[in-house]
């Protein structure tokens, strides 16, 4: 509980002795984590330090789950993008990490929600590079109302 | 500003897809329809947000099952009263109603939320090719088959079945007779026999030995040939009595469309 003025922290009512101030500091960060639970849990410090444990843990493990989680959606979107221009995921991922295109997940998914046109050209490259490697036979058709003079060729 | 505000509703629009089931596993094709009709196939999916698509499924009658499913797949239910329970075999629940399977199927692969009901919702099923022109009028794309359509043999012409390659003939002793062929064979062979007398009886012994523990009708025909030779005329004359003569050939021709049928409800329960 922070109090950035002096006059907010007079408001708030201490206990007057000072041994119990540590204990008054201690539960009041307890319910300071159960601020937004569910029925007394809210309020009763018997009842919120358990479930404020637990709260705890579950949001050290949500650091790493958030991240999956992410990946995972960003891998469907990319996916369901690629498979609009009959392209493999895996193939156009490789085919950008092999041209040292540095576009990650995250990036790639803006790209085909809110410029699919520039996320056309990023698979045109990508067939291109496929059909000069040679491992896999791909048809290449340029995005509609889009001029240019060749693909950028790595040095 | 305007045209970019409707590229917006194009891309938040509920597109219609068609799937035609017609000879299609309904568990694999499930997965593939409940991939449009989550919105997978969308980059804008979201797995919160409700942006999936409707789907058209036509031929759910002539839907085919993997192995020995239609019989061995059950449906359970339990009304959660003692011996409330009871299973009902997939081909039992596809006589009842041909579009209930696939339904099953699609409703069990959805993501178990509450949007799972309104994704029901948009897949429309039907027995036949027959879709109402207020539906078919609304689609604007197919799904791709899950597997390819494969052919019966009576489909194929003859020229086609003679020109399959094949490494070599199997003698003549390897070849069982079963079936429908079976019966012809029979058929052509009691003709024989008819015809002219002696050249049957070996004929006859083989069919003899090949159809051990199989059906009635092969110690019958059989007798009938070792009976003519002996006579030598069919009709005219015959060592038992009439009402023996009388039966071999009933029975034989009772034995044809017996088979026949039994042949046309084993492929009909396949495909």
């Amino acid at each position: 509980m922070v109090f950035l003025t002096s006059f907010l922290a007079r408001r708030f009512p201490l206990p007057r002795a000072p041994d119990k101030q540590d204990n008054f500091w201690r539960k009041s960060m307890w319910l300071r984590i159960s601020s937004k639970f569910y029925g007394r849990k809210r309020n009763c410090f018997g009842l919120a330090i358990v479930p404020g444990w637990r709260a705890l843990r579950y949001s050290t493990r949500a650091r790493k789950l958030k991240k999956e989680n992410m990946k995972n959606l960003w891998e469907i979107r990319l996916n369901a993008a690629c498979n609009e221009h009959s392209m493999e995921y895996h193939t156009f991922m490789t085919s950008l990490a092999q041209a040292d295109i540095g576009l990650n997940r995250k990036v790639l998914t803006d790209l085909a929600i809110y410029e699919p046109r520039t996320f056309q050209s990023l698979v045109q490259f990508a067939k291109q590079r496929q059909l000069e490697v040679g491992l896999e036979s791909s048809t290449i058709d340029s995005p509609h109302g889009i001029f240019h003079r060749g693909l950028p060729n790595k040095s | 500003m305007a045209h970019a505000r409707v590229l917006q509703w194009a891309t938040m629009a509920r597109t219609w897809w068609v799937f035609d089931a017609y000879r299609q596993c309904p568990f694999k094709s499930s997965s593939k329809i409940a991939h449009y009709l989550i919105g997978k196939h969308k980059p804008i999916y979201d797995p919160l947000s409700d942006i999936g698509d409707h789907v058209v499924v036509i031929n759910s009658k002539y839907i085919s099952m993997p192995n020995d499913y239609w019989r061995v797949y059950k449906y359970f239910h339990h009304t959660g009263y003692p011996g409330g329970f009871s299973e009902t075999a997939a081909w039992r629940l596809h006589e009842v109603d041909p579009t209930k399977v696939i339904e099953k199927a699609v409703y069990f692969y959805l993501p178990k939320n509450l949007l799972r009901r309104g994704r029901m919702r948009r897949l429309h099923i039907f027995p036949e090719e027959q879709v109402p022109t207020e539906i078919l009028t609304n689609v604007s794309d197919q799904i791709q088959q899950v597997q390819p359509v494969p052919k019966r043999l009576d489909e194929y012409t003859q020229e086609e079945i003679e020109s399959f390659p094949k490494l070599f003939d199997w003698p003549e002793d390897f070849i069982l007779q079963s079936g429908f062929k079976k019966a012809e064979s029979l058929m052509s062979e009691s003709k024989k026999a008819e015809a002219g007398g002696k050249k049957t009886e070996t004929g006859g012994k083989k069919a003899e030995t090949i159809q051990s523990g199989g059906k009635k009708e092969a110690p019958k025909t059989g007798s009938k040939k070792t009976e003519n030779p002996q006579t030598g005329s069919k009709k005219t004359e015959n060592p038992q009595t009439g009402t023996k003569k009388a039966e071999p050939q009933t029975g034989t021709k009772k034995a044809e469309p017996q088979i026949e049928k039994a042949d046309s409800k084993k492929t009909g329960k396949k495909h």
